[in-house]
């Protein structure tokens, strides 16, 4: 014990700043805009990691198929560009009128996501007929939209009910019977992965709510029960959910992608093969730019850029949480949570799937990968944080006077 | 209180987010440290590809050493179709597009070509690809040069194609020879034989491989076909080549050499294909039109040997239209009744009956079964047998005549009698099929009714219509006859019908009769009347027909000799087989082939000649030529051509001046197809630079 005292007390002197560090670092995180600071901080470097990754893992992609190396990058950034303002407006509406939207938003949703059923209008990409077109060269994917609307209307629905919380029936209704309209729908577009990420949103709000165990228990099952009898009844997926294990045995079959996920990690190693040098790009890795941009960093970047990013998203999951603990407002600690359990749910099967702990379900990584209708709506979720964490005690007084302070600064300054 | 259990499991909604991501730490770890070397091992792995290389095929060449089939190089576009599915539907669409403008086709087409057999939206076998679907598949072969440059220069604009310089068959047709049922053709391999050769072990097929179809191609397809090398190259992921790595050599395949005479050959094809021609504008006075002659044969057999110098079958056609993938119309044409099936050989797979040139084993079954060569029957215009009356077809009456005279004169009613005489002895028309008929087994010790085991493919047994074959026919037919003959009519068919409902199985003395001379229900190959017709120049022995003669690798060397066989003797004592053999020598003199032989050196080029003009029911008759001397059988054949010697005497005569360089009158061996008018012994000369030169001959040996 006294060793081990004395080596401590060693290696505080060996490193005078380390103490200060952490006494640092927990100031910082004392402090009421904490939370606020930290999903701008982490939503920002995603946001650029993630066009920078697009630029690198789209440029023979894009070169091949619009003989222009920047196109794809190009719409992204067209698509952050628009994103943008919109995120900087929810970040500044009202919490009454957010709470306004809640109804409304999952109703638009819900009618856009049966428009891919109409001829015409819907769209089939890679066999999953989720996408609507509406005629020129812009397409979106409802579905995407549709996670944000249900987290916003399960926060609302379940804030009004705060009080009736305790009983069953209020729980479930009408919040089970509408998820399984929207997850029925995406599913019979057949895209399994964003039902998936659907289902976890349900479940991480029952389990926020605190939803009794049982009928967490019971929901849980019977989501299970339904994703493995669709998993099972199509023979493609079912070999193609199989293949996981160990795709390099099926490697010209159903295992290509993944085993090329997997030379693409082995390559980069340690430290990464350097910005733009992943050869995985040049046309082995399918959907190099999308679902599975994270191997492409980590050829680029080695096990050094995969774990930032890994950081990065737990830090994104500590902030959210963090601020639905604090918050006094149920709908905000209900709709931080949604926000945390969807876009960490994502993160985690998508990364999950390129490093074969998960089948090949094609969702993409949020904020990184390519793809305007599912970066918006993530934006404008991450717009809805940053006025969540400003709702903290104190840190919309702190915000205020640190901006003053700017302002008196610049003036100065100018002057 | 609800408030503290939400913030509660919000911690634990933290604590498994820890979790999961410790997890996806570790995974990382494993990943791109721990077992990242097995993985980049894998990625090494894969960039290095096998390509196969497809050896040449070996040379089919004469007995003098003259190339009958070689190689020349094509250019063939395959598509990978690995590759392209990996593509992404546009990209796939827009490459196919670009390939489809360069090649001049429609993208649909090529797609259709890319398919495999059997797939939705493939093409008719053999257009569409037979092979692995894990080949790259030919979608354009023989391109021009140009073009398959331009393809490989500008790789960036077509992922997964690729143009390569292939060996494909040529022909160089020395003299003009096709010889096409001889060599036989060759085609690319199909999954399941591929599946089939795997199974039974012979790893000398590929799916790249193209394997002998008929003929010779076929039968020494193994000798043939040679080794396939292996060229390892790196590879990127779009299968674009990046350098060399390791390169196994091809071992090309064995020449084989045949004892086929291109000269000869280019003669006999030559003049099988006028006398069919002449025929057609020839008006036949029995069934009141022209001669229809839709196809015919010769053989030219070394009669000591059974070595085949010529075999020829019309119709024929171009091997040329396999090469490089056969064309939807080509095939059709080749097996189409209507173009007489040019894809059969007729020498070894026509069914003909043989007509008089049966009577020379008809005689030599009654000279061995009781009847002596001093013996003279009757050559009388018709005999009656069973109520039946049979006409004497070829010849006039003549009286009482010798064996030799009826073969020469080709008398029917004199082996009528001899047959009906026969078939009493051994028991008439009783319910026996043990009954042994003495001259049905005299035919069969002669090699009919069973192969002569050439050493060409698909070769068909024929028909000797026994009392056995005639109870199993009557069998298999009497329910279709029974039911015909309950139908009212009095013609010929119905008649018939009703009877042989009754009693069809009964060998009757009509039946004998007619087998006597070649006619009735037994066929034949020419093939077997060739080797029949050689025991008789040989004294007696039956050889097994050779095409080929010997196998020579790359360096010359001779890797196998194939040997003449002897399948049998015939049980005719020489006395007999002589005596035979000079009536037929006067055949040519004063005989049936007499007036086609006017001023022929007979006294120096002593040809036997047996002519035959065989009735067939329903059809014009069959014009036949045996001959031979102790050198060479000649035998011709032509289905609905007319007589034996009215249409193909001149063929004959002009083969046989071929045979010993004969003009007019004058034989001058100097001049003759083969030197010193004989097959050579020896094999040509293949010296290491590629030249080839013909067999050296042991010595002079005119005659």
């Amino acid at each position: 014990m006294a060793t081990a005292t004395e080596r401590r007390s060693a290696e505080a002197a060996a490193h005078p700043h380390a103490d200060s560090f952490l006494a640092t670092l927990k100031r910082a995180l004392d402090r009421p805009t904490a939370s606020y600071h930290l999903v701008l901080g982490v939503a920002g470097l995603l946001l650029v990691l993630g066009l920078l990754m697009v630029l690198s893992a789209s440029s023979v992609y894009s070169l091949r198929q619009y003989d222009n190396s920047y196109a794809i990058f190009t719409k992204q950034a067209m698509w952050v560009a628009a994103g943008l303002p919109v995120a900087w407006i929810a970040s500044r509406l009202p919490l009454r009128l957010v709470r306004a939207l809640a109804w409304p938003g999952l109703l638009v949703s819900v009618v856009l996501i049966g428009l891919t059923y109409v001829p015409g209008v819907g769209v089939s990409i890679n066999g999953n007929r989720n996408w609507i077109t509406f005629g020129g060269p812009f397409q979106l994917q409802p579905s995407e939209l549709a996670k944000l609307a249900l987290v916003l209307w399960f926060a609302d629905v379940y804030a009004r009910k705060a009080k009736l919380l305790h009983q069953w029936r209020h729980l479930a209704v009408p919040l089970l019977p509408m998820s399984l309209v929207v997850v029925g729908l995406v599913v019979g577009q057949g895209d399994l992965g964003t039902a998936l990420v659907l289902f976890a949103i349900v479940l991480g709000m029952l389990w926020v709510v605190g939803a009794p165990a049982r009928l967490f228990a019971g929901t849980f099952l019977a989501f299970c029960a339904l994703a493995f009898a669709l998993a099972t009844t199509e023979r493609e997926r079912v070999s193609r959910l199989t293949s996981f294990l160990d795709p390099v045995a099926e490697y010209s079959g159903n295992g290509w992608q993944a085993s090329h996920g997997f030379f693409a990690l082995a390559t980069g190693g340690l430290w990464g093969r350097g910005i733009g040098a992943s050869n995985q790009k040049w046309g082995a890795l399918p959907e190099a730019h999308t679902d599975y941009i994270f191997a492409i960093i980590g050829e680029e970047f080695g096990l050094f850029g995969t774990l930032v990013v890994l950081g990065l998203f737990a830090t994104l999951a500590y902030a959210g949480i963090r601020i639905a603990v604090r918050t006094k407002e149920p709908f905000v600690r209900y709709a931080s949570a949604g926000i945390v359990v969807w876009l960490l749910g994502q993160a985690l099967i998508n990364i999950g799937m390129v490093l074969g702990l998960l089948p090949v379900i094609g969702i993409p990584l949020p904020l990184i990968s390519y793809g305007g209708s599912a970066l918006v709506p993530t934006l404008v979720a991450l717009g809805l944080l940053l006025s969540f964490a400003r709702t903290e005690p104190g840190a919309a007084a702190a915000l205020r006077a640190r901006r003053q302070r700017a302002g008196r600064a610049q003036q100065t300054s100018s002057r | 209180m609800l408030r503290t259990r939400s913030s509660l499991r919000l911690v634990v909604v933290q604590v498994m987010v820890l979790a999961l991501f410790t997890t996806l730490f570790a995974r990382l770890w494993y990943l791109q440290v721990v077992g990242a070397e097995t993985y980049q091992a894998a990625a090494q792995d894969n960039a290095v590809r096998d390509i196969e290389v497809t050896a040449p095929r070996g040379l089919i060449v004469d007995a003098m050493g003259r190339p009958l089939v070689a190689n020349r190089t094509a250019w063939v576009v395959t598509v990978d179709r690995d590759v392209l599915d990996r593509l992404g539907a546009s990209t796939r669409r827009a490459v196919l597009g670009r390939l489809a403008n360069t090649l001049g086709l429609s993208r649909e087409e090529l797609e259709r070509r890319t398919k495999t057999c059997g797939e939705p939206g493939a093409a008719e076998p053999p257009v569409c690809w037979n092979g692995s679907p894990y080949e790259p598949v030919p979608v354009a072969e023989d391109v021009t040069q140009v073009l398959a440059a331009s393809i490989l220069e500008q790789a960036e604009d077509y992922p997964g194609v690729t143009a390569e310089a292939r060996k494909v068959r040529a022909y160089p047709a020395p003299f003009g020879v096709n010889a096409v049922h001889a060599l036989g053709y060759i085609s690319p391999i199909t999954e399941q034989e591929l599946d089939a050769a795997k199974a039974r072990g012979d790893d000398g097929v590929s799916p790249l491989s193209s394997v002998g179809r008929s003929g010779l191609e076929d039968a020494y397809d193994r000798y043939l076909r040679g080794t396939s090398g292996v060229h390892q190259v790196a590879v990127d992921s779009m299968g674009r080549v990046l350098g060399d790595a390791a390169v196994i050599e091809p071992k090309p395949g064995h020449t084989l050499v045949t004892s086929i005479d291109a000269k000869v050959q280019a003669v006999v094809e030559r003049e099988l294909e006028r006398s069919i021609l002449q025929a057609r504008k020839t008006f036949d006075e029995v069934t009141g039109r022209k001669y229809v002659a839709d196809s015919g044969s010769v053989v030219v057999m070394d009669a000591t040997n059974g070595r085949v110098v010529a075999l020829a079958s019309y119709p024929t056609y171009d091997p040329n239209v396999w090469v490089g993938g056969i064309s939807q119309g080509d095939l059709d044409r080749l097996y189409s009744d209507q173009a007489d099936t040019p894809l059969l050989n007729r020498a070894t797979q026509g069914l003909f009956a043989p007509g008089s040139t049966f009577k020379p084993v008809t005689a030599a079954g009654a000279l061995t079964s009781g009847y002596s060569i001093k013996d003279k029957l009757d050559c009388s215009s018709s005999y009656t047998v069973g109520g039946r009356v049979f006409k004497n077809y070829e010849s006039a009456s003549y009286g009482r005549i010798t064996f030799a005279e009826a073969l020469q004169l080709s008398c029917d009613t004199f082996f009528y009698r001899i047959a009906y005489a026969k078939w009493l002895e051994a028991g008439g028309d009783r319910e026996d099929t043990s009954i042994k008929d003495p001259l049905v087994e005299n035919a069969k010790a002669f090699g009919f009714g069973s192969k002569t085991g050439i050493d060409l493919p698909g070769e068909v047994t024929g028909r000797i219509a026994d009392r056995k074959w005639k109870l199993s026919y009557w069998k298999a037919s009497k329910d279709y006859y029974c039911k015909l003959g309950k139908e009212p009519g009095n013609d010929f068919l119905h008649v018939f019908a009703r009877e042989f409902c009754i009693d069809g199985w009964n060998y009757r003395a009509g039946d004998a009769v007619n087998f006597s001379i070649g006619q009735g229900d037994t066929v034949l190959t020419p093939i077997q009347l060739a080797v029949a017709y050689g025991a008789l120049s040989n004294g007696g022995t039956l050889w097994e027909p050779r095409v080929a003669k010997a196998v020579i690798d790359a360096d010359g060397d001779v890797v196998k000799r194939i040997w003449p066989h002897a399948a049998g003797r015939i049980p005719i004592p020489q006395r007999i087989i002589d005596y035979i053999d000079r009536a037929l020598l006067g055949t040519g003199k004063v005989g049936t082939m007499a007036w086609k032989m006017g001023g022929f050196p007979l006294g120096r080029v002593p040809v036997r000649f047996k002519t035959g003009t065989a009735e067939v029911f329903g059809k014009q008759t069959t014009s036949w030529i045996a001959s031979y001397d102790e050198q060479y059988v000649v035998i011709m054949q032509i289905s609905q051509g007319g007589t034996g010697s009215g249409t193909s005497g001149d063929a004959a005569r002009t083969i046989w001046e071929t045979l010993y360089g004969i003009q007019g009158s004058k034989v001058d061996l100097r001049n003759a197809a083969q030197p010193g008018a004989e097959p050579p012994d020896g094999l040509p000369v293949f010296k290491p630079s590629g030249q080839i030169s013909p067999p050296r001959r042991t010595g002079e040996n005119p005659r």
